[in-house]
């Protein structure tokens, strides 16, 4: 076997040798000056070549005539050696900043991106290193096409909605998260430090997400941590300091005192005003009012004395946003170290950051560690990744709640002429004193969250021999919320405070919860990577994965607060049958188990054909036994054009590659609960004692949710690679979704998860980067990327539809269309809206039967983003525009400050003086009193073009300093400008519907790197 | 060799982590009990009973049969949360929220989920062996609570959604659900006839009737004598006048009436001791496990007292206020005008109106036998059992004999108005005699529109629910919705 192992090779090396040849050694070696394995060297205009030892040595036969050699590594820059009549030849190669461009990691392999068949994206640190954000995924935005990153809230440490390649099911879609090999719980990333991470991987496709199998249907993203380099240690401090601003509001003016009081008189009062014209209404706009028939009865004193009231009640023009609005300091430190020699090399760093809302109280501050280390002997390869962080975040009231506690919603809707102070300095607090309650909340009430995480990963490979290793991959997740929350006994809102059981006022509250996860992984095997011939390259791994997920979850709320005791659960009073004060206690723990095995292999052919495929079984406790066994698998072929031989005669192409995958795989997330398919019985709160009562139907034919992904990508360079496009369209099916179907009331429950949806998306994907100016000195980059896509659900199996409010489930329609009643204008004649019946006909008449399903859907069409890098000696100029397009949200909040029948007590959009008021008038606000209804009026176009950031730098590198290698000091504004049609604060959102959601900042910072 | 060895080991790892396999997904829920694992032992089965028990809200048919008929007036101003007033306006249609799940009626769907819960434990107890004869009796009287749950809870669904006011026999009533469904998203079942539904009430409770023993007085549960009142109530649907008239012989003598000297703690009595020392034959319990049922909650809210719904005028003022007892333990007339049968909310009294629920009362059963006796034509005994209520209710009351048929059955209804107010009858009352409903003008706001709602009327019938139509087609719809 071994012999004709032997003689194979040398059958294949004697193939490259001709007649007329010579013998060319060296050694290549890096800046440090020591040596490189695996740089390929080539024969300039041919396929000849070879790859250096772990020695850093080659030895390569060429033709007399050639004439240039070429160098090439992963991570170097390519140099070309003219061979003259050398026979010696050392190279030195120098790293390049595009490392990262040149390798796919996706988490169980690392391809180069030649060699690699599926769609990815690498956003590297330089995009996403400093951005004022605690959570990284929001870092992804406008970075890489056809990924979907919505930021819901401006609080600071708040995660973002995050679709890969559209929505592929009616439940969660989160993508799988992995961290050096590790997977990580997705939607708690602001206990990281996003500074530490070296790169992430976006795969989108069969060939990259699809590898994980049950895992993958929603795309995955690989984050690579920094790790250190042979050699002397470097150590850098980066710190950054600045503040962030509340945003204006957009296409949105409220009333101030003047525009208020004239709105009371003329459309609240008047002819076909609600307000009574005979006795006090309490809105002084009329009260006070001469065109108000009571004035003709009052005295001349008493008209004096309301003519008074009313000239000190417009002195009052109270702006509530920016009482409630604050400029939000930000604060950075960071000092990392990194180094090595002997076959060790280590990363590590402390993190510190602190960044406060744009709204009173709101903040989050993060402490982190990370250590990661390499050891490599001559066999064995061990890499242990730690990191360990804690986080404080403090939130605001009833955010992103339709309530009067929440700031935005009270800084909308507060008259201009109440007061927030009383005389005294005391906050105006007092029923109906929205403003002041709200502000008073601020500072009276916590809501309180502090986040511990800690991740651990140990990588370890033996090689055994002939390319074959065994590797070993095991890690922890794990993080644990301690969130509280207290309502202060002695202010306004803690007397308001109601009990559970009804009754008596309580006095404040106090509330505290834990919850913990934990994630452990092991994946064991064995893999197979070898060179044949400098032509053959296989790549193979088989591998055995555990994963075991555990949650649990407690807390309490406890009642009448000690009014000395405060802010703790001693404050607490004791609950009895007599005082009501029963505390309410809760808590669960679950748990399930994913046991895998998998077959990953590719093989490349002369740098010129590349095959891959997977073969996968998932066997995951969320299923029956029966619905276990589930196997998955993916294929993919890429074509690298420019390494064929008639490619060398063109000067128009310096890349062109053409690759295509196909693949299942499933979504594990659609599953929900961990034991959703068991019908069970849980525990029930009942006035009989101890209590059990079914809790869950089951389904005995729970599948996973399923999805055929088809992608075929095209990459090509031109102009001397100054123009990089990389281009791809893919179709996804997903089946088998989960539905929630009505069954009938006599099964004892009302829905069944059923799987008997699909969903197909459908887009195209590009990305193009444009070196515009190259010159020694000067670089700039424009680059633009987008992703159009269709989203269709294409089955609801015998269901026609599903209505669930404002929104609808239809086939043929996108996920996530609004579905309501349409609305035309107003009747000049009457005052009243028009609206639109089921034929799309006018009708005077509003009936929810009449809704539609043609107001568009919450999900965008288009995403896409531009970049322009400008680099010239040691400046540098980054800036990053950031677009969704096709949103349509309904605008809950409008339904406040445009309705005239109630809540006439609240504040009005400036618009609202136009409100009907005569026969003739053209306006798009309603006669007062008439019943102002949910309708297409309601549905607000979101699409948006976003200043996302702009960043400037300048990098000085001393000569000859022994301690300072080089400084940087620049400066950064986030969201600096947007341009949308929406009307409100920020119409960038992550679900259907605004309700006074706490808005993404203005961010302003100046930093400085200071690398020893 | 030593490579080798590094192999075989690798090996055996990789085998002993496919054996793994089992240990990692053959897991068990912690927060749930499968179903088949969860009756076990009589200790489960007791648990599961009273699941079922805690699920009957008894509060929704309370509700429909107020705001639909001439019980109360609505809240005013702005302390009025506009409950209740789609049924009070007689403006419901099938997907009112009256009738959805979660919401202040869903009577379908709780009755139902009722029938199921017990469907399921009559079914999973089947194989439990009882420990000791203590057990043994136990068992059987459990199956008799169950299938006495089951029957009244069929009952009522009759009385609500029938697709005929008074009933009728070949006519659509509701489905007749007595086995748990095992494929529900298969399942679309058809109403049955009203007969169909009458005759398996009539067959669970007469078994019932033999499982559970006379020394069983637990009135928070199902009694031999809440059985006997279930009989007579199917009895009543029915117009079995002479069958309502044995049952009350049965029973009245088994829990007589409650005198007027202790008749105030029936309702100031927050939590009744569970025997048969008062008239009230069956309850359900309320405390603060289940604060959110009370029934005092749909009149006032819990907290702030904002009345939603206030006494009907016409109700107050056919009461004797002096005499008569049930005035002042009903009603509330000062500071304002109030619903006090379940609490009452005024500053300072922090109620939570925790109070049980009060199902069948030996009031109803002698209501009752008077009116099946005058239907017989035995007025004297009908006077007879009229005068009897009255004393028990009346200072100082003397009977004058009614001595026609015509004016002792109005009276009759009209004194199961007045002792019967809030107890989820009165809709029903006038329902199965197909009589209009009728208001006062001063309680609804002078709106003549909401006054009258004759029988005729497609809003006298309650619609099936617009969520069971829709999961299931195969369900027939009443007329006019």
């Amino acid at each position: 076997m071994k012999k004709l192992f032997y003689l194979c090779t040398i059958l294949l090396f004697s193939l490259g040798v001709s007649a007329q040849t010579r013998t060319i050694t060296g050694v290549v070696k890096n800046a440090q000056g020591s040596p490189v394995p695996d740089v390929s060297v080539l024969v300039k205009g041919t396929r000849g070549g070879t790859t250096t030892n772990l020695a850093g040595s080659f030895s390569l036969v060429v033709n007399v005539d050639s004439k240039t050699l070429v160098f090439s590594s992963v991570g170097m820059n390519t140099v070309t050696i003219p061979i003259g009549s050398q026979s010696v030849i050392n190279v030195s190669l120098t790293s390049t900043d595009k490392v990262l461009e040149d390798v796919v990691v996706t988490g169980y392999t690392t391809k180069r991106r030649t060699e690699f068949t599926g769609a990815s994206t690498k956003v590297s640190s330089k995009k996403f290193e400093q951005v004022p954000l605690a959570s990284l995924e929001q870092m992804l935005q406008g970075q890489a096409p056809g990924i979907y990153i919505a930021s819901g809230s401006g609080q600071p440490g708040s995660t973002a909605r995050v679709n890969i390649r559209g929505v592929g099911s009616f439940g969660n879609v989160n993508p799988l998260y992995i961290l050096d090999g590790i997977p990580i719980e997705d939607g708690v990333f602001r206990t990281l430090n996003p500074n530490d991470f070296e790169s992430i991987d976006v795969l989108k496709d069969a060939a990259g997400a699809g590898l994980y199998g049950s895992r993958g249907a929603n795309g995955v993203i690989v984050i690579t941590s920094k790790k250190g380099k042979a050699g002397k240690t470097l150590v850098s401090y980066r710190g950054q300091t600045g503040f962030a601003e509340a945003p204006s509001a957009l296409n949105l003016d409220m009333m101030n005192t003047a525009q208020r009081l004239q709105y009371e008189e003329n459309v609240l009062g008047g002819p076909v005003g609600i307000l009574s014209a005979t006795a006090l209404s309490g809105y002084p706009g009329w009260d006070y009012s001469p065109k108000n028939p009571r004035f003709l009865t009052l005295t001349a004193s008493q008209r004096a004395t309301e003519a008074a009231l009313l000239d000190s009640i417009k002195l009052i023009d109270t702006d509530w946003p920016s009482l409630f609005f604050r400029r939000g300091k930000f604060t950075q430190h960071e000092v990392n170290a990194s180094g090595g020699g002997q076959g060790v090399t280590f990363f590590t760093s402390l993190g510190y950051y602190k960044q406060e809302g744009v709204l009173q109280r709101s903040n989050v501050e993060r402490y982190t560690f990370r250590s990661n280390l390499d050891f490599k002997t001559n066999r064995l390869t061990i890499s242990v990744r730690t990191s360990a962080g804690f986080s404080k975040l403090n939130g605001v009231e009833a955010e992103a709640g339709v309530a009067l506690n929440n700031p935005i919603a009270a800084s909308y809707l507060e008259l201009p002429y109440r007061r927030p102070f009383l005389t005294n300095g005391k906050v105006a607090v007092g029923v109906g004193n929205t403003g002041a309650n709200a502000y008073d909340r601020a500072n009276t009430t916590t809501a309180l969250t502090n986040q511990f995480k800690g991740t651990l990963g140990v990588t370890a490979q033996y090689d055994i021999w002939g390319g074959i290793s065994l590797r070993t991959i095991n890690g922890v997740d794990w993080r644990n919320n301690n969130s509280s929350r207290f309502i202060d006994p002695n202010s306004f809102a803690g007397t308001l405070q109601l009990i559970p059981t009804g009754g008596t006022v309580g006095q404040g509250l106090y509330n505290e919860g834990n919850s913990e996860n934990l994630q452990l992984i092991s994946t064991s095997g064995l893999a197979f990577n070898r060179t044949f011939n400098s032509k053959h390259v296989v790549n193979a791994q088989a591998m055995i994965e555990s994963i075991r997920n555990r949650s649990r979850f407690n807390n309490f709320t406890g009642y009448g607060i000690n009014p000395r005791l405060l802010n703790t659960p001693s404050g607490i009073t004791a609950g009895t049958n007599g005082n009501n004060l029963i505390p309410l206690i809760g808590g669960g723990r679950t748990l399930n188990g994913l046991s895998s095995m998998f077959a990953i292999a590719d093989y490349t052919f002369d740098k010129r054909i590349t095959v891959s495929g997977s073969l996968r079984r998932d066997a995951p406790s969320q299923l029956p036994e029966k619905n276990r066994n589930n196997v998955y698998w993916t294929a993919g072929a890429s074509w690298n054009i420019y390494g064929e031989r008639f490619m060398q005669s063109q000067n128009i192409f310096q890349d062109l590659r053409l690759r295509a995958s196909y693949g299942e795989a499933a979504n594990i997330n659609g599953l929900g609960a961990d034991f959703g398919y068991i019908s069970t019985y849980g525990s029930s709160n009942s006035a009989y004692g101890t209590a059990i009562v079914p809790s869950s139907p089951g389904n005995e034919d729970y599948k996973l949710e399923t999805q055929i992904i088809a992608n075929v990508g095209l990459e090509f360079g031109l102009w001397n690679n100054r123009i990089r496009f990389v281009g791809d369209y893919f179709q996804k099916d997903s089946k088998e979704l989960f539905v929630n179907q009505e069954i009938t009331r006599t099964s004892g429950f009302t829905l069944l998860r059923t799987n008997i949806g699909q969903i197909r998306n459908t887009g195209f994907e590009f990305d193009l980067r444009v070196d515009a100016i190259k010159t020694k000195e000067v670089l700039v980059t424009i680059g633009v990327n987008g992703a159009p896509l269709k989203n269709r659900i294409t089955s609801l199996g015998q269901i026609p539809e599903l209505a669930a409010g404002t929104g609808i489930s239809r086939v043929g329609l996108p996920i996530g269309t609004h579905f309501t009643v349409g609305y035309l204008g107003i009747d000049p004649q009457s005052g009243l809206p028009v609206y639109e019946d089921i034929n799309g006909k006018p009708t005077s008449i509003y009936s929810a039967t009449n809704s539609r399903a043609t107001f568009g859907t919450f999900l965008p069409t288009f995403t896409g983003g531009a970049t322009v890098e400008v680099s010239w000696k040691g400046f540098a100029l980054s800036a990053l525009i950031y677009t969704a397009q096709g949103v349509k949200r309904f605008n809950n909040e409008s339904f406040f400050y445009e309705t005239t029948n109630s809540n006439i007590a609240f504040n009005k959009r400036v618009e609202m003086l136009n409100t009907w008021v005569k026969p003739g008038d053209i306006t798009n606000y309603q006669r007062v009193s008439s019943q102002r209804q949910f309708s297409s009026k309601d549905i607000r176009d979101a699409s948006f073009v976003r200043f996302r950031n702009l960043t400037a730098g300048y990098t000085f590198t001393p000569r000859n300093n022994k301690y300072l290698r080089s400084v940087r000091v620049w400066g950064q504004g986030q969201n600096l400008y947007t341009w949308t049609k929406w009307t409100g604060f920020d119409p960038e959102e992550s679900n259907n519907i605004a309700t006074y959601e706490f808005p993404n900042p203005k961010t302003y910072t100046l930093g400085i790197d200071v690398n020893f | 060799m030593k490579l080798l060895k590094k192999i075989t080991l690798f090996l055996l790892l990789a085998i002993v982590a496919s054996s793994c396999e089992k240990k990692l997904t053959d897991l068990q829920p912690i927060d749930q009990i499968p179903s088949q694992l969860a009756i076990q032992n009589m200790a489960d089965v007791a648990n599961a009973l009273n699941g079922v028990y805690g699920t009957w809200s008894a509060r929704r048919s309370i509700y429909i049969s107020a705001f639909i008929s001439d019980e109360i007036r609505l809240g005013i101003g702005t302390e009025y949360r506009n409950v209740g007033n789609i049924l009070f306006n007689w403006i419901h249609v099938s997907d009112s929220q009256d009738w959805r799940d979660g919401e202040t009626g869903g009577t379908w769907t709780n009755l139902y989920v009722v029938i199921d819960r017990a469907n399921r434990l009559l079914e999973l107890m089947v194989p439990v062996v009882p420990a000791n004869a203590i057990e043994d009796g136990l068992k059987i009287q459990y199956r008799g609570e169950l299938l006495g749950l089951r029957a009244m809870a069929h009952l009522e669904l009759l009385r609500c959604f029938s697709r005929t006011a008074e009933y009728n026999p070949s006519e659509l009533g509701v489905i007749l659900q007595t086995s748990f469904v095992k494929a529900p998203a298969a399942y679309k079942p058809a109403r049955n006839t009203q007969a169909e539904v009458m005759a398996s009430i009539n067959a669970d409770l007469l078994e019932a009737r033999g499982l559970i023993a006379t020394t069983f007085t637990n009135n928070s549960r199902i009694t031999r004598n809440a059985i006997i009142a279930g009989q007579l109530r199917a009895a009543m649907h029915v117009k079995n006048w002479q069958g309502v008239v044995d049952r009350a012989n049965e029973l009245v003598p088994l829990q007589p009436l409650t005198p007027r000297a202790s008749y105030a703690a029936i309702w100031t009595e927050r939590n009744l001791l569970e025997n048969q020392s008062t008239e009230v034959i069956w309850k359900l319990n309320l405390n603060s496990a289940n604060a959110g049922a009370a029934i005092g909650l749909l009149f006032q809210d819990g907290g702030t007292g904002a009345v939603q719904a206030s006494p009907a005028v016409k109700l107050t003022s056919s009461f004797d206020q002096v005499n008569d007892i049930r005035f002042s333990t009903f009603f509330k007339t000062s500071p304002r005008s109030l619903i006090a049968k379940y609490g009452f909310f005024v500053t300072g009294n922090g109620e939570t109106f925790q109070y049980d629920i009060k199902m069948i009362r030996t009031s109803e059963i002698v209501l009752a036998r008077a009116e099946a006796q005058a239907e017989l034509g035995q007025i004297a005994q009908a006077n007879s059992d009229l005068s009897l209520l009255r004393t028990n209710r009346i200072t100082g009351y003397t009977h004058a004999a009614l001595a026609d048929k015509a004016s002792l059955i109005t009276a009759i209804l009209q004194e199961r108005y007045k002792e019967l107010c809030y107890e989820g009858q009165r809709y029903f009352d006038l329902k199965r005699r197909s009589l209009p409903i009728v208001r006062d003008i001063a309680d609804v706001a002078n709106n003549t529109a909401i006054q009258t709602l004759l029988p005729t009327d497609s809003k006298y019938l309650l619609p099936v629910p617009q969520q069971e139509k829709f999961a299931n087609p195969s369900i027939q719809q009443n007329p006019g919705y």
